[in-house]
């Protein structure tokens, strides 16, 4: 459906995206997920043709939309400020799309109706946009982009521009209302729990590449890098000194290794708590932080490395104190290993 | 799609390069070198000659005279609008804005209608004390010049002065005043040196206003005073000595860029603005306190505003203090032996008419201009830079241009109609640019590009986003364009043709002639057209309530 080769983009020597590829197939929903100035956006704005790429190529249902212009490409965008137009009302705003293709009086009414119903905006027809509240103004950005039928549907941090509690109840109208259609959709978002509830798939950018992609479960299990491993929120990464005969060295102790990782991932369930007889590892407990099931403790040793740990918010947690140091064991079977 | 883009400014750039560039080229080559090669004989010979420094002193002593006198009325009302709030202050900082946009042959009619001889003041002092004589004989004067000047600039400086005023932190006085810094210490310490960039840029701006002062001193100092702008005028069209007309314009053109550039950088710099939002400011508390806002504010609207109702009334008044309609009336007639070969009354025609060419060139020239000019792949830097240059041409040395470069082949449109819209457009043009540009700019962000990706091209995008979203700054600039081209004197005097001359040629020579009727005449005309100004400028300060854009 959508496919993306070998994709450049730059401003003057400055390379913003480099060798993107992505493959988007019919009815799927894919989260483009990376921190801010990774280069989201701009992908973004290379599909829709409102930049150039200096190489590559983009292909939409087997035709490359090199030298399409935006206007002729037929793929819905809604951006991040919504970009609705302040000077029209809610229904010409939602029929804008439309308006621009000469679709007859009647369809556009019958599309209204339909569009209305399916943002759930009926009777806001004739209010003016700048008077919309925040979610309002994401639901008729949402029926604008929508009403031309896109061939594909890109949403650019579609929620960001919300206060959090209002952003849980949209994600899963959104979510609904993609399902409902079956539409293609790229999703952009910083936030990967986001991403993880609405996508099928998911492709990680990072300064300007993409690292990986995957379903939310294969890239929350097998995290391919570090910077993939810290943005999905673990902590406890283990640098590898060297690799010595198929195991990695790190500074508490080494592991079997099938590749050449340069750091070790110590997913939840790999660490556990045991006398300082026992132990690989003892650390020194730096702080206590109440999360109400749990306590997540702050730990960190003489070599500088820091770990986060949670434990159960019964005696056992409680009798942990700041200050002290406790003994961990590492299970060597549960450890990820992390490309740079 | 992207080569029409370049196209738009590919307009507006070959009409300036042909009507301003060309004209000026003109000049100056006829300045450099009269017969071919280079000369600078011309250049030299005004440099020596007495007669033309001194024409040069006074344009700047009077420059700077106005201008000290301006900054010394503008920075109390300055003052006493930004610390205090009172009734009819909004109605103050209207009116002081007015005479920005009255054609000088208005304000000139204006004050000879207040204390000229035939003015409303000596007639009442005449009858009253059975003169013969007008007892107050101020027309070709200085101070009738300087008082003109001062009413036309002061609304520029007030507004620049209390904008930057308000924008400062009034705190900061608090903290003197708790520090113990009063009364003029409190001035001399805090005050102005706060203000000094405001003050300095206000300087600048009524500097190049009263530089360049023409209209004024051609009606109210007559033959006795010439600022260069004058002096370039007589030269071509008393003396047809076009070589040191040419030399003068070298001369004048100097001193305007390097003014302009001095204004532009200040503007930058000390982030001047004419936007007027209404200042905080608080209630006055003593009885001290609204002495002096009254004092302040009706000396000034009395300033401001009996030149212009001594007008409208003489306009209605014979000699003898009768009400008359008879001055409009005979606007109809053709007088006999009058300067004018035309009724009066078609000199209105023939100005309207102009005016709105004038009007739908400079608002088509300036969205071309402005689109490219906003749009990041559209147009080289220096563009913006180009299209304002006429701002630093002075309207007589443009008209001169017009009359040397326009009147024979490649390009002969001496008797053309097209030439006086054409003219105005330029004048008008930077301040069409002024209005639109920013308002371009300040579009919100991707609602141009939204539009696209919705299937809109660029035409299409434009028309239904762009421009109904800047339809505000749009009127701005047509009310602007309309007044400005309705009112342009200097220019108009060389490119106008003579059996069909425009409203302010034909006020200019009917307060030549003798004889009451001409001058009753010339004050109705002159009414006429203040009244077509006065409803412009109603519409810009509707249209726009808490900002104008006015040089």
């Amino acid at each position: 459906m959508l496919s993306i080769r070998s994709l450049a983009f730059a401003v003057g020597d400055r390379t913003i995206l480099h060798d993107i590829d992505l493959e988007i197939d019919r009815g799927e929903i894919v989260a483009l997920i990376g921190p801010s100035g990774s280069g989201k956006s701009t992908l973004l704005r290379l599909i829709a043709g409102l930049e150039r790429p200096t190489a590559g190529d983009i292909l939409l249902d087997g035709q490359s939309l090199a030298g399409v212009p935006p206007h002729a490409r037929n793929i819905g965008l809604m951006f991040q400020d919504y970009a609705l137009f302040p000077h029209l009302t809610v229904a010409q705003n939602i029929l804008f799309g439309l308006k621009m293709r000469g679709t007859p009086q009647a369809d556009k009414q019958e599309r209204l109706e339909e569009l209305l119903a399916l943002v759930n905006l009926r009777g806001f027809e004739r209010r003016r946009v700048t008077h919309l509240s925040g979610g309002e103004q994401q639901r008729v950005a949402l029926a604008r982009s929508l009403a031309p039928q896109p061939r594909l549907l890109m949403l650019d941090e579609p929620l960001g521009a919300l206060d959090a509690a209002l952003r849980q109840r949209l994600l899963s109208e959104l979510k609904t209302i993609l399902r409902s259609l079956g539409l293609t959709t790229l999703y952009v978002t910083h936030d990967q729990s986001e991403a993880f509830d609405i996508a099928d798939r998911i492709a990680v950018i990072n300064a300007g590449k993409i690292e990986q992609s995957g379903t939310p479960e294969a890239i929350y299990k097998q995290p391919r890098t570090v910077f993939i491993a810290r943005f999905l929120g673990f902590t406890n990464i283990l640098p590898v000194e060297r690799i010595e005969g198929g195991h990695a060295v790190t500074a508490l102790g080494s592991y079997p290794v099938e590749g050449q990782p340069t750091a070790l991932l110590l997913a939840p369930g790999s660490i556990t708590l045991v006398n300082a007889a026992d132990a690989t590892a003892t650390m020194r407990v730096t702080d206590r932080i109440f999360e109400g099931e749990t306590y997540r403790l702050r730990l960190n040793d003489a070599n500088g490395l820091a770990f986060e740990l949670s434990m159960p918010a019964d005696d056992t947690g409680k009798q942990i104190e700041v200050g002290e140091t406790i003994g961990l064991q590492i299970d060597a079977a549960k450890l990820v290993e992390l490309e740079g | 799609m992207r080569v029409g883009r370049h196209g738009l400014w590919f307009v507006p750039l070959v009409f300036l390069l042909i009507f301003f560039a060309y004209p000026l080229v003109s000049i100056l080559s006829l300045g450099f070198a009269p017969e071919g090669q280079l000369d600078l004989s011309g250049l030299l010979e005004i440099a020596s000659s007495s007669y033309y420094l001194q024409t040069l002193g006074f344009t700047l002593g009077q420059a700077v005279l106005s201008t000290v006198l301006t900054l010394a009325l503008a920075v109390p009302g300055a003052f006493v609008f930004t610390h205090y709030r009172f009734p009819g202050r909004g109605v103050f900082s209207a009116l002081a804005a007015l005479p920005f946009v009255l054609p000088t042959v208005v304000v000139a009619a204006a004050f000879l209608a207040l204390i000229g001889p035939r003015g409303l003041i000596n007639q009442a002092l005449m009858s009253a004390f059975n003169l013969e004589q007008a007892p107050i004989q101020l027309e070709r004067t200085l101070t009738i010049i300087l008082l003109a000047h001062v009413f036309y600039n002061y609304g520029v400086a007030f507004r620049l002065i209390s904008a930057f005023w308000a924008n400062r932190s009034l705190r900061i006085e608090e903290a003197a005043r708790m520090l113990g810094a009063r009364g003029w210490r409190l001035w001399w310490t805090i005050r102005l040196p706060i203000l000094r960039p405001a003050l300095i840029a206000a300087a600048t701006l009524v500097f190049i206003y009263t530089f360049t002062s023409f209209g004024v001193i051609v009606i109210l100092g007559g033959p006795r005073f010439a600022t260069l702008e004058v002096e370039i005028y007589r030269q071509v069209a008393n003396l047809f000595d076009l070589p040191v007309a040419a030399a003068l314009s070298v001369v004048q053109i100097a001193f305007m860029f390097v003014a302009i550039a001095v204004y532009n950088r200040l503007e930058k710099r000390a982030g001047l603005a004419l936007a007027q939002g209404a200042p905080p400011g608080r209630p006055p508390r003593t009885p001290g306190e609204w002495l002096m806002i009254i004092a302040n504010q009706s000396i000034v609207a009395l300033f401001l505003i009996a030149p212009l109702l001594s007008l409208v009334a003489r306009s209605l008044t014979t000699p003898q203090g009768d009400f008359t309609l008879s001055y409009y009336t005979g606007l109809g007639n053709n007088l006999r032996g009058s300067v004018l070969s035309v009724p009066p009354l078609q000199a209105v025609g023939t100005s309207l008419a102009i005016a709105v060419a004038a009007t739908a060139l400079s608002l088509i020239l300036g969205l071309m201009a402005a689109r490219a000019l906003t749009q990041r792949s559209g147009a080289p830097a220096w563009l913006e830079t180009f299209f304002m240059l006429p701002l630093a041409t002075s309207a007589v040395v443009l008209g001169f241009g017009f009359n040397i470069a326009l009147d024979s082949p490649p390009l002969n449109l001496r008797t053309s109609v097209v030439l006086l819209p054409i003219a105005h457009t330029l004048v008008a043009l930077p301040f069409v640019l002024r209005s639109i540009v920013p308002a371009l700019r300040s579009l919100p962000r991707h609602v141009e590009e939204a539009a696209q990706v919705l299937g809109a091209n660029a035409l299409m995008t434009f028309w239904h986003v762009q421009l109904p979203l800047i339809s505000r700054a749009l009127a701005v600039a047509a009310v602007f364009a309309f007044t400005m081209s309705m009112g342009e004197f200097g220019a108009s005097l060389f490119v106008a043709r003579p059996n069909n001359p425009t409203l302010p040629i034909a006020i200019f020579r009917l307060l030549g002639q003798p004889g009451e009727a001409n001058y009753g005449r010339a004050l109705a005309l002159s009414s006429i057209l203040l009244l077509v100004c006065a409803i412009g400028f109603a519409l810009i300060e509707r249209t726009q309530p808490d900002s104008d854009r006015m040089p």
